[in-house]
C-alpha cells in the first residue's frame, strides 16, 4: 500500500536547516493497522504530512497504492487525498461554519459525485458513527467525541483505501478514546489500511504493528505483544448509542 | 482605570502604525469633508439676527395693477419691494418697535488727499433703526440720532474698510467725507462685519457685501438720490421726473420692521390690512388686499439663496463618513479578534467583560478623535477651496458650533465603527483561547 | 457548484457578510449619484452663452467728473471711446451696450407683433451701438446687423426704430415664419401698446443670458433677447462696452492698450475690465465646486472601500487558514479554493449591488428633491455596477490567491 525509501525532508529558514526526516524507509501493507509513536519533535507529524501527501519531500522514493508520488502534480495529489486517503485529525478540523451534514459532504463535493449518491453516502456514514440525528448541528454544538465521530464519518463517506489518523484521541478523555479506537478497529476490520500517529501507548498497543520514529528515522519495529479480541459490529453500535 | 484604557489603546495603535494611520485617515477624510459642507450649509441656516430672527419682518404689499400678477406666471406673487408712498405711510404705524424703508444708491467718494483716486461707493439710505434691527457692530461712535433722521442732516456711518481707506483706521467720528460734491459728518464707524448674505436687500445679488456708506433716508428728496437696486413698475412714469417717480407706482424700496414680540405680528398685520383697505377706496390696490410679512430665514428659503446642492453635498459627505465607519468595523473586528488570545489572558487574569468592552471602545473612540482632529485640519483646507468659489466665502468660517459638531461627529463615527467589534471582543471567553483555535 | 454550502456557511458569518453588503450598497449609491451630479453640473457649465465667451471682455467706465451729467456730452464721449477702442490692434469689434453677460439678470419688457392683440411675450431687452452683434460674435442668420447711423449720430439722440431679436424670440412671436421685415410693439403692464412699432431688421441665431440664481431651472425667457440701436450711458451707471478680440491670448496686452486710450479720451473716470469667461466661471462657481468635491469623494471612496474589502477578505482568509488547509487535505485542489472564495465574494457582491441599486434610487430621489435636474440614467447604474465589480474583484483577488497558497499541512499543525 505504502512504500517509502530513503525519504529525506529538510526545513530551511535563513540560518537553520532542520532535518525533519532522515533516510526514512518503511512499508505498510494493505489492510494493516500501524501505529507510529515517538517523542515530540521526532518527525511524527512530518512523516504523516509526507505520507498523506500534505507536504512534499526532498529526496527518496515514495510509492502510494502503486503510484510514484514524486512525479505527481499538485492537482493529482489533491485527487489522491480526495479519493484514496482519509484523514482524522487531533483537533477534528471540522469546518465551523458548516453543519454536520455539510461537513461530511466536503470531500464528496470535491470528488464531484452526483447529489443523490453523496446524500446516500453521507446518511450511511452518519448512521455508522451514530450521529444521524445530529446532521443539522454545528460543530460548536457537539462534544469533542461527537466531533471526532463526525470527522470519522467524513472519512467513511469517502470510502478510502488508506486512513491517516493524527493523534485522533489527543483531545479526548478515556471513555471517548475507547469509543474512537473501537470505531477505528472496526473500520480496519472491514479492510481499510490505517496509519495512526499517537503518543499514547494504550492506543499504540491496539495496532497490529508499532513503529517508533526517533530523530527522523524509523528506529524500532515490533509486532504487537498481544492479539486483540475483535469487537463485533454490534458492540460498536451499542457503545456509540 | 480610564487613563489605563487610554494608555493601552495608544499602545495598541502604535503597534501597527500602517493600519492605524489607515483607520485614522479614513475617519479624517470623512470628518473633513462632512464638516466643511455642513459648515457651508450652516452659513445659510444659522440664526441670521441673533435674538431677533423671529421678530424682524420684511414687508410686501400687493400694489401691483394692470390686471396681472407681479410675476405673470405666478398668481400668488407679490411685488418684491414697496413704493415710496407706501413706505411713507407704513412709517406712520405705531406698532413696530423699529422700522425703516431702505434702498441702495451709488456715489463717488472723494478722498481728502489727491494721492487716492475717487471711487464709486455703494450707499445705503435708511433710518437709524436699521443698525439696531440687524445688530450691526460699531467700532467707533454709533447710529445717528432721531433728530438727524427727522431733519435729514448730512451725517454718515461708514464701514470698516472705508474707514481704513479714508482715515487709515483711526477713530474718524466727527471728521467729514465727500460724496460727489456734498460733505457729510461721520457719526459712526462699523466694526468689520460680513454676514453671509446682505440681509437688507436679498432680492438683488444677496451674496454681496453690505454697503460701504450709510446715510439718513430723508436725504432722498432734498438730494434726489436714485436707486441702484431693482425697480419695477406696471405703469409708465410719463413724463419722467424725480418727483413723479416718488409719487408713482414704482416699487423700489425694501421695508423692514422689528416687532417688540413675535405675537405682535397679528396686530401689525391688522394695521396694514386697514391701511390697504383705506388705499383701495382711493383707487389703489385694485387687485387684492394681500400683504406678506416674512422673516429673514423665510426670505432665504423663498428666494432660493442657498446654492442648489449645498444640502445635497452635506448629505453625500455624511454618507461618505458612514462608509468610512463601516469600513472601520471590518478592519477593527479583524484587529480585535486577531489578539483574542491576549484578551482571553486578560479575562483569565480577572478583567471583567465590561472592562474589556470599555478598553476596546476607548480605542475606537481614540481613533475617532485623532481622526476628527486631523479631519478638522483637512476641513480647513476644504473650506479654503470652497471659499475661493463663493462670493460670500469670507463669511464662511468654522465657529464654535461647528467645532462641537465635528467633535460629536468623530465620537459618533468612532462609536459606529467600534461598538460591534468591542462587543465581540468582550464576548471572548477567558479560557477558550488556551485550547481551541 | 458549491453554492449551497457556501451560502449556508455565510449564514454563520452574518456580520462580515452584512458589512460588505452594506458597504458595497452605499458605495454604489454614492458613486453613481456623484458621477450623475458631476455629469449634470458639467452639462450645465457647458451651456454656451451663444456668444464667443472667451474672446469677449466687458469694459465699464465710471465717471466722477461733473461734465458726464450732460447726456449730449456722454454721447460724444461714447463715439470717441468707440473710435479709440476700434483703433487698438487685435480688437475685432466693440459696442456700447447695456447688455452684461452672466450677470444673473438684466432688463426685460413685454412685446407682441405690431398691431396684433396676441398675448405679450416677455423678453430681455438691451440697447447696443451699431456693432453690437459683431462684438458678441453672434451670427445674424436672417436680415442684417445694425447699419451705420441707426444708433444716432453726433450729440443727438434720434436713433432708428429697428430691432434685432434672437431666434427663440422670433419663434415665440412668429412661429414657423420669417421674422425679419415684420414689426413689433411694446406692451405696458396694463396690456396697451406703447410708442411706435419697431421693425425687425435681423435675427440672431443664438442668445443666452441667465436670469435668477445659478442652478435655477432653465427658462425659455433666458434665450429671448432684443437689441435696439442706441449709444448711451449716464453719470450714475457709467459707460459700458463689450469688446471682442481676435485672439483671446492677447487679451491682457489689448486691455492695457485700451485703458491707455480710454483715459486719453477722458481721464475723469474709473476704468474696469472683466473678461466674460471669468464672469461665466464665477457664475458656475458652485457647479465647479461640486464637480471638484464629488470627484474627490468618488476617488477616496473607491480607494477606501477597496481597502476595506481587502481588509475584511484578508481577515476572513486568515480566520479560515486551518479550514482551508483541511479542505486541501480532504482533496480540494488550489483551483477549488480560489473558486470557493470567488463564489463567496460574487454572492456577497451581487447582494450588495442589488441593495445598492435600491439605495442609488433612494439617494437620487433625495438629491433630485434638493438639486435640480439630476435624474439617474440607467446606463450610469450599469457603469457604477461595473466599477464596483471591478473594485470587488481587484480587492478579493489578493486574499483569495493567498488562500490558494495555504498548504494542506496546516491541517496537522497542533495548536
Amino acid at each position: 500500500m505504502l512504500e517509502m525509501k530513503n525519504i529525506r525532508k529538510i526545513y530551511r529558514t535563513d540560518s537553520i536547516e532542520t532535518h525533519a526526516l532522515e533516510d526514512l524507509t518503511l512499508s505498510v501493507g494493505t489492510g494493516e493497522f500501524v501505529s507510529v509513536t515517538g517523542p515530540s519533535g521526532s518527525g511524527k507529524t512530518t512523516f504523516l504530512n509526507v505520507a498523506g501527501l500534505l507536504d512534499t519531500f526532498d529526496s527518496g522514493t515514495y510509492h502510494l497504492d502503486g503510484k510514484d508520488v514524486s512525479r505527481l502534480s499538485d492537482r493529482e495529489m489533491s485527487k489522491i487525498r480526495n479519493t484514496t486517503i482519509g484523514f482524522i485529525f487531533q483537533s477534528f478540523n471540522l469546518i465551523p461554519d458548516l453543519h454536520v451534514f455539510d461537513n461530511v459532504d466536503v470531500p464528496l463535493r470535491y470528488r464531484g459525485l452526483p447529489a443523490k449518491e453523496r446524500r446516500e453516502r453521507i446518511e450511511r456514514a452518519l448512521e455508522q458513527v451514530g450521529l444521524s440525528a445530529r446532521r443539522r448541528h454545528l460543530p460548536s454544538q457537539l462534544s469533542g467525541g461527537q466531533q471526532q465521530r463526525v470527522a470519522i464519518a467524513r472519512v467513511l463517506a469517502g470510502d478510502p483505501k488508506l486512513i491517516f489518523a493524527d493523534e485522533p484521541t489527543g483531545n479526548l478523555d478515556s471513555t471517548m478514546t475507547r469509543e474512537i479506537m473501537d470505531l477505528l478497529e472496526g473500520i480496519n476490520q472491514a479492510g481499510t489500511t490505517i496509519v495512526m500517529v499517537t503518543h499514547s501507548p494504550e492506543c499504540a498497543d491496539r495496532a497490529q504493528r508499532r513503529l517508533h520514529v526517533f530523530d527522523g528515522r524509523v528506529v524500532d519495529i515490533e509486532r504487537p505483544r498481544v492479539t486483540l479480541t475483535r469487537p463485533a459490529e454490534s458492540r460498536i453500535a451499542s457503545n456509540l448509542a | 482605570m480610564f487613563f489605563y484604557h487610554v494608555r493601552i489603546a495608544l499602545k495598541s495603535l502604535r503597534r501597527n502604525p500602517v493600519l492605524s494611520s489607515l483607520l485614522i485617515g479614513g475617519i479624517a477624510v470623512g470628518i473633513g469633508i462632512s464638516t466643511a459642507f455642513v459648515t457651508l450649509r450652516h452659513m445659510y441656516v444659522q440664526d441670521p439676527i441673533p435674538g431677533g430672527s423671529d421678530r424682524v419682518f420684511y414687508v410686501r404689499l400687493d400694489s401691483w395693477g394692470g390686471q396681472q400678477s407681479y410675476m405673470s406666471d405666478d398668481p400668488e406673487s407679490l411685488p418684491d419691494q414697496v413704493t415710496y408712498a407706501d413706505a411713507r405711510a407704513l412709517l406712520e404705524s405705531p406698532i413696530p418697535r423699529r422700522q425703516t424703508p431702505t434702498f441702495v444708491g451709488a456715489a463717488f467718494l472723494h478722498p481728502a488727499t489727491a494721492a487716492t483716486r475717487p471711487w464709486q461707493a455703494e450707499i445705503r439710505l435708511t433710518f437709524n433703526d436699521l443698525f439696531d434691527i440687524f445688530r450691526m457692530p460699531f467700532a467707533y461712535g454709533g447710529p445717528w440720532t432721531e433728530d438727524a433722521d427727522a431733519r435729514a442732516e448730512r451725517v454718515a456711518v461708514i464701514d470698516h474698510d472705508t474707514n481704513q481707506k479714508l482715515f487709515g483706521g483711526e477713530n474718524s467720528v466727527g471728521r467729514t467725507i465727500r460724496l460727489e460734491d456734498a460733505e457729510f459728518r461721520v457719526v459712526g464707524v462699523l466694526a468689520p462685519w460680513r454676514p453671509p448674505l446682505r440681509y437688507f436687500e436679498m432680492n438683488r445679488g444677496a451674496t454681496g457685501k453690505p454697503e460701504e456708506v450709510y446715510l439718513p433716508f430723508n436725504l432722498v428728496e432734498p438730494m434726489q438720490i436714485a436707486t441702484r437696486g431693482n425697480a419695477n413698475n406696471w405703469k409708465p412714469i410719463q413724463p419722467y421726473s424725480f418727483e413723479a417717480m416718488l409719487a408713482s407706482e414704482r416699487v423700489w424700496l425694501q421695508y423692514w420692521v422689528e416687532l417688540a414680540a413675535p405675537g405682535d405680528v397679528d396686530a401689525y398685520g391688522d394695521w396694514i390690512a386697514s391701511y390697504v383697505e383705506g388705499q383701495r377706496s382711493l383707487g389703489r390696490f385694485e387687485q387684492t388686499t394681500r400683504y406678506r410679512l416674512s422673516t429673514v430665514p423665510q426670505l432665504i428659503e423663498e428666494f432660493g439663496l442657498m446654492p442648489a446642492g449645498v444640502r445635497a453635498m452635506s448629505i453625500v459627505a455624511l454618507l461618505f463618513l458612514l462608509v468610512c465607519s463601516l469600513n472601520l468595523i471590518g478592519i477593527l473586528l479583524g484587529k480585535f479578534l486577531a489578539r483574542a488570545s491576549e484578551v482571553s489572558v486578560r479575562r483569565a487574569l480577572g478583567a471583567s467583560r465590561a472592562q474589556v468592552f470599555w478598553q476596546h471602545l476607548i480605542e475606537c473612540e481614540l481613533i475617532g478623535l485623532i481622526g476628527g482632529g486631523a479631519g478638522l485640519l483637512l476641513s480647513l483646507g476644504v473650506l479654503a477651496v470652497i471659499r475661493r468659489h463663493m462670493r460670500n466665502g469670507e463669511a464662511l468660517r468654522l465657529d464654535s458650533e461647528m467645532l462641537l459638531f465635528a467633535a460629536v461627529l468623530s465620537l459618533v463615527a468612532g462609536l459606529i465603527a467600534g461598538l460591534y467589534p468591542a462587543w465581540r471582543a468582550c464576548r471572548i471567553a477567558p479560557a477558550m483561547q488556551l485550547k481551541v483555535q | 457548484m458549491h453554492i449551497g454550502p457556501v451560502v449556508r456557511a455565510m449564514n454563520h458569518n452574518r456580520t462580515r457578510v452584512t458589512l460588505i453588503i452594506l458597504e458595497i450598497a452605499i458605495t454604489l449609491a454614492i458613486v453613481t449619484n456623484c458621477v450623475n451630479v458631476i455629469l449634470a453640473e458639467r452639462a450645465k457649465m457647458a451651456t454656451r452663452s451663444g456668444f464667443e465667451d472667451t474672446g469677449i471682455v466687458r469694459l465699464h467706465t465710471r465717471p466722477f467728473v461733473p461734465e458726464f451729467q450732460d447726456e449730449a456730452f456722454i454721447r460724444t464721449t461714447v463715439d470717441a471711446d468707440l473710435q479709440a477702442i476700434e483703433g487698438v490692434p487685435g480688437v475685432e469689434a466693440v459696442a456700447n451696450t447695456s447688455f452684461q453677460l452672466w450677470e444673473g439678470g438684466g432688463s426685460s419688457t413685454e412685446i407682441r407683433p405690431a398691431g396684433s392683440s396676441s398675448a405679450p411675450v416677455r423678453t430681455q431687452i438691451y440697447y447696443g451701438s451699431q456693432n453690437i452683434t459683431q462684438s458678441l460674435g453672434a451670427t445674424v442668420s436672417e436680415g442684417r446687423p445694425f447699419a451705420e447711423g441707426e444708433h444716432g449720430s453726433g450729440s443727438g439722440e434720434e436713433s432708428a426704430s429697428v430691432v434685432i431679436i434672437s431666434r427663440a424670440l422670433a419663434e415665440a412671436l412668429f412661429p414657423g415664419q420669417p421674422a425679419a421685415g415684420r414689426s413689433i410693439e411694446f406692451v405696458t403692464g396694463t396690456g396697451e401698446a406703447t410708442g411706435d412699432p419697431y421693425a425687425i431688421v435681423g435675427v440672431m441665431e443664438r442668445f443666452f443670458n441667465p436670469f435668477g440664481m445659478p442652478g435655477a431651472d432653465p427658462d425659455p425667457f433666458e434665450e429671448r433677447g432684443l437689441f435696439y440701436p442706441q449709444r448711451a450711458g449716464s453719470y450714475a451707471q457709467g459707460l459700458r462696452y463689450l469688446i471682442r478680440v481676435s485672439d483671446p491670448g492677447d487679451m491682457a496686452a489689448i486691455i492695457t492698450e485700451i485703458e491707455r486710450r480710454i483715459v486719453e479720451v477722458n481721464p475723469g473716470r474709473v476704468v474696469e475690465f472683466e473678461p466674460v469667461s471669468e464672469k461665466k466661471a464665477r457664475w458656475f462657481a458652485t457647479s465647479s465646486l461640486m464637480v471638484t468635491t464629488m470627484t474627490f469623494i468618488i476617488a477616496m471612496l473607491v480607494i477606501i472601500s477597496a481597502l476595506g474589502l481587502i481588509g475584511i477578505t484578508a481577515l476572513s482568509v486568515a480566520e479560515r487558514t486551518r479550514q482551508i488547509g483541511t479542505r486541501r487535505a480532504l482533496g480540494a485542489t488550489r483551483a477549488d479554493i480560489l473558486r470557493h472564495f470567488l463564489i463567496e465574494n460574487a454572492i456577497i457582491t451581487a447582494a450588495g449591488l442589488a441593495l445598492g441599486i435600491v439605495a442609488t434610487y433612494a439617494l437620487n430621489v433625495f438629491l433630485v428633491a434638493n438639486l435640480v435636474d439630476a435624474k439617474m440614467p440607467p446606463m450610469l447604474i450599469l457603469f457604477g455596477i461595473a466599477l464596483l465589480l471591478l473594485n470587488a474583484i481587484v480587492a478579493t483577488l489578493p486574499p483569495a490567491f493567498r488562500a490558494m497558497g495555504i498548504s494542506p499541512a496546516v491541517a496537522t499543525k497542533s495548536i
